[in-house]
């Protein structure tokens, strides 16, 4: 097995594993304000992310930041609850709203990318090169991300297309559901 | 209106974070340990380093009916070293050229929010077959992920182990 393969099989684990579901719940609330003839917008919303969390993980990982685990930690369900307030009350509307909604996707992004970053820092030595660890990572927590859209947009495509259901209803049992597992981890009580 | 409403967004995190039980005692969920083998030509020696994160390396000790160790705090107990050092070489083997080889202790580093262990097998000159078994948490986590770097006079090779493996070979100088 290559060095690639094995942090590839890390971050791809990390982010479907279903133990670590705070980054599950986050992407699933990010996709839920938006109905399916919508893809291109939930496209560039997990792009945005993605971009958010690659700039952390990379400065994290290579010692530029360093953020106690404990606050990202209590920071990460903050970006659920938020971004399932934001579902439900849309305080944005119209093109400006559309690119407030990235740049906010982004920045949620940059929390998450401490998360997975405070792991594989406190994994890997001093002594060696991390870029390849680091790229690998990253792109198994991509292709993980892809995988939960795609489960997520199935199970809308099931609700939405076959059963009829309303989009906004629909949206609002998937914020509901997150909003609440998001409370319980800020509790602690998960 | 549209800037208000975001202002109001990003005002309500300060808001919410110091309503929140600080710090919810929530452990990590990335169940991973790596474990660093590199041959040290000149001592004829394997230095071995094995990185476990501390607080699972603590539940895997309490779990086995030892004490709580405390680590990297002041509090941290006298005899820390062996009961880290009894719990290494209990869930990690190694044979080298097809020979069981003990493992010798020394010593152990905070690494952040992991321990790095290190232990070293003397009297190696070659390095031709390192067979290893890895069962690092693997009891207290069904993920857990036990990841293998080999590195042989610039050769280096990677296993995965973990639950459903447990044991790996690996091959140099071929």
């Amino acid at each position: 097995m290559s060095e690639f393969q094995v942090y590839l099989q890390l971050g791809f684990d990390h982010i479907s594993d279903l133990n670590a579901y705070d980054h599950i719940v986050f992407i699933i609330a990010l996709c839920a304000a938006y109905p399916l003839n919508r893809w291109r917008s939930v496209l560039l919303l997990v792009t945005a992310f993605t971009i958010g969390h690659s700039i952390t993980l990379a400065l994290a990982t290579l010692r530029l930041i360093l953020v106690p685990t404990d606050l990202v930690e209590t920071l990460i369900p903050v970006t659920i609850l938020a971004t399932c307030l934001m579902n439900v009350w849309r305080p944005f509307e119209g093109k400006i709203g559309r690119k407030t909604s990235y740049g906010l996707a982004l920045f949620f992004g940059l929390i998450h990318g401490l998360g997975f970053s405070n792991y594989l820092r406190a994994l890997l030595g001093m002594e060696e090169s991390i870029v390849v660890p680091l790229l690998s990572f990253n792109i198994g927590l991509e292709l993980g991300q892809l995988m939960i859209v795609a489960i997520f947009t199935g199970a809308a495509f099931v609700f939405l297309r076959l059963l009829g259901t309303p989009h906004r209803q629909w949206n609002l049992f998937v914020s509901g559901a997150a909003a609440g597992v998001s409370a319980m981890l800020l509790l602690g009580t998960s | 209106m549209t800037t208000l409403r975001l202002l109001l967004c990003l005002l309500l995190i300060p808001v919410i974070e110091p309503l929140l039980v600080p710090a919810p005692a929530r452990a990590h969920v990335f169940y991973v340990s790596v474990t660093r083998v590199k041959w040290n030509a000149d001592e004829a020696r394997l230095d071995v380093s094995v990185r476990i994160f501390t607080d699972d390396l603590e539940e895997a000790i309490i779990a086995e009916g030892g004490p709580r160790l405390r680590l990297w705090t002041d509090q941290a107990r006298e005899d820390r070293d062996r009961h880290v050092a009894d719990y290494l070489t209990s869930r990690v083997a190694f044979r080298v050229n097809g020979v069981d080889r003990d493992l010798a202790w020394a010593g152990m580093e905070d690494a952040l929010d992991a321990t790095a262990c290190l232990v070293q097998i003397t009297d190696v000159d070659r390095v031709e077959t390192i067979e290893v078994e890895n069962r690092i948490l693997i009891d207290l986590f069904d993920t857990q992920a036990n990841v293998m770097r080999f590195e042989i006079a610039g050769e280096k090779k990677y296993v995965n182990l973990g639950k459903r493996t447990v044991r790996g070979t690996v091959e140099f100088g071929s």
